[in-house]
Formats: C-alpha cells, structure tokens, sequence
C-alpha cells in the first residue's frame, strides 16, 4: 500500500463529487433491483460511495438528534470516552462529539473513524478505547 | 497519528469500496457501467457520474488484477 492508494480513492471518487446524496441512492437502487447479481453488486458500491461521501460531506453540520445523544451517553458507558472528543465504534457506525455537534458516520472496519474535526477529508484511525475514560 | 497510519485507513475505505465487485469480470462492470448512463428518471450529468465512477473502478480492477491478487494490501 502506498500514496497511490490516497490518489486512487480519490480519482475513483471524484466524478461523483456534485452528485447528490438521494440521486446517489436512486442510481444504486435501480440497480440493485435489476435481478442480478453482478448489476446488485455494483449498485451497492455506488450505495457505500453515497454513505461515505454523504456523512464526510454534511456530518460536520449536522445538529445532534436527542436520539443520538442518548446513544452516544449508552456508548460512552460501554466504551469509556477519550478526552473532550468522545469517538466510538459500534457495528460499523462511528459517534463522534465534538463541541456541540454530534454526528454517524459509517465506516469500513473495527478501529477506523471518519474524523469530522480536521476537514471533511480528513481520515484518522483511533485505538482501542480506554473502559475507564478520562 | 502517523502519515503511515492514514494510508492504512485510507486502504480500509478503498477495500470497503470494493468489496461487493471483488469477483466481478472488469468487462463486466464497464458494460453495466455503461447501462448506468440509461438509467431513467434521473439527469444526464448524474448517471455520466455515476458511470464514470464505476468505470474508473473497472480501468482500475482491469490493471491491477485487483481481485486476483487478494486485495490492495497484497
């Protein structure tokens, strides 16, 4: 693995940079539905395209639901939390908090964030979680 | 967190990405790459993106021999 990988995300991502989160949705849908197996996969990498793109693009904005918060308090109670920052990681679905923003983003594998503080782009790894918090 | 250590995440998003199509023939997923661009109910600029996005990932299965060779991490 190297830099080339970075590039290559990139350039593959790209073209979809302007399209909108539900036409995203749509397009993989209507593929998904063609019967298939071959046109069902190809419609779910356009779907996991849309989910990340999406939750990079607008979590930062978002406003935290109450729902969320309580998950994020059940979380933080089965996980432990780092510093002011609490990052967690439960099936695929990363809460982060920061200030007064709260935000899900789903993501590939066990130990990888999307981290919503540095920039939209911006891509961390955290470790493991400390049970005690801080 | 290391420069090393993004690249690893990076790579964990690119397989992510990748995951369902691992198996698929490159010229496959072209063809139905070009299907995409007749998609109705949906504008023109959005399936040319979406096609374009899934033919970059053809070119780059095709070149690689992505799925033959166990992944970005081989």
């Amino acid at each position: 693995m190297s830099k080339l990988t970075e590039d290559l995300l990139s350039r593959i991502l790209s073209p979809v940079d302007l399209v909108p989160y539900e036409k995203l949705i749509e397009i993989a849908s209507v593929l998904q539905q063609s019967g298939d197996g071959e046109h069902w996969a190809a419609g779910e990498v356009i779907r996991r395209i849309a989910e990340i793109a999406h939750t990079i693009d607008t979590g930062r904005k978002q406003e935290p639901k109450s729902n969320d918060w309580d998950e994020i308090f059940t979380l933080e109670q089965e996980f432990g939390k780092i510093g002011n920052n609490v990052e967690f990681l439960l099936y695929g679905s990363v809460y982060t908090k920061t200030g007064d923003t709260a935000v899900k983003v789903n993501v590939p594998s066990a130990g990888n964030i999307i981290d919503m503080r540095d920039g939209p782009r911006t891509l961390v790894k955290i470790d493991p979680l400390d049970k005690e918090g801080d | 967190m290391t420069a090393e250590q993004e690249l690893e995440v990076v790579a964990s998003v690119f397989e992510h990405l990748l995951e369902p199509i691992k198996d698929i023939n490159p010229d496959l997923l072209a063809k139905i790459a070009d299907e995409v661009k007749l998609v109705p109910r949906h504008s023109g600029e959005d399936r040319w993106a979406v096609s374009k996005c899934l033919r970059r990932i053809a070119e780059f299965l095709e070149k690689t021999e992505y799925s033959k060779n166990g992944g970005i991490r081989a």
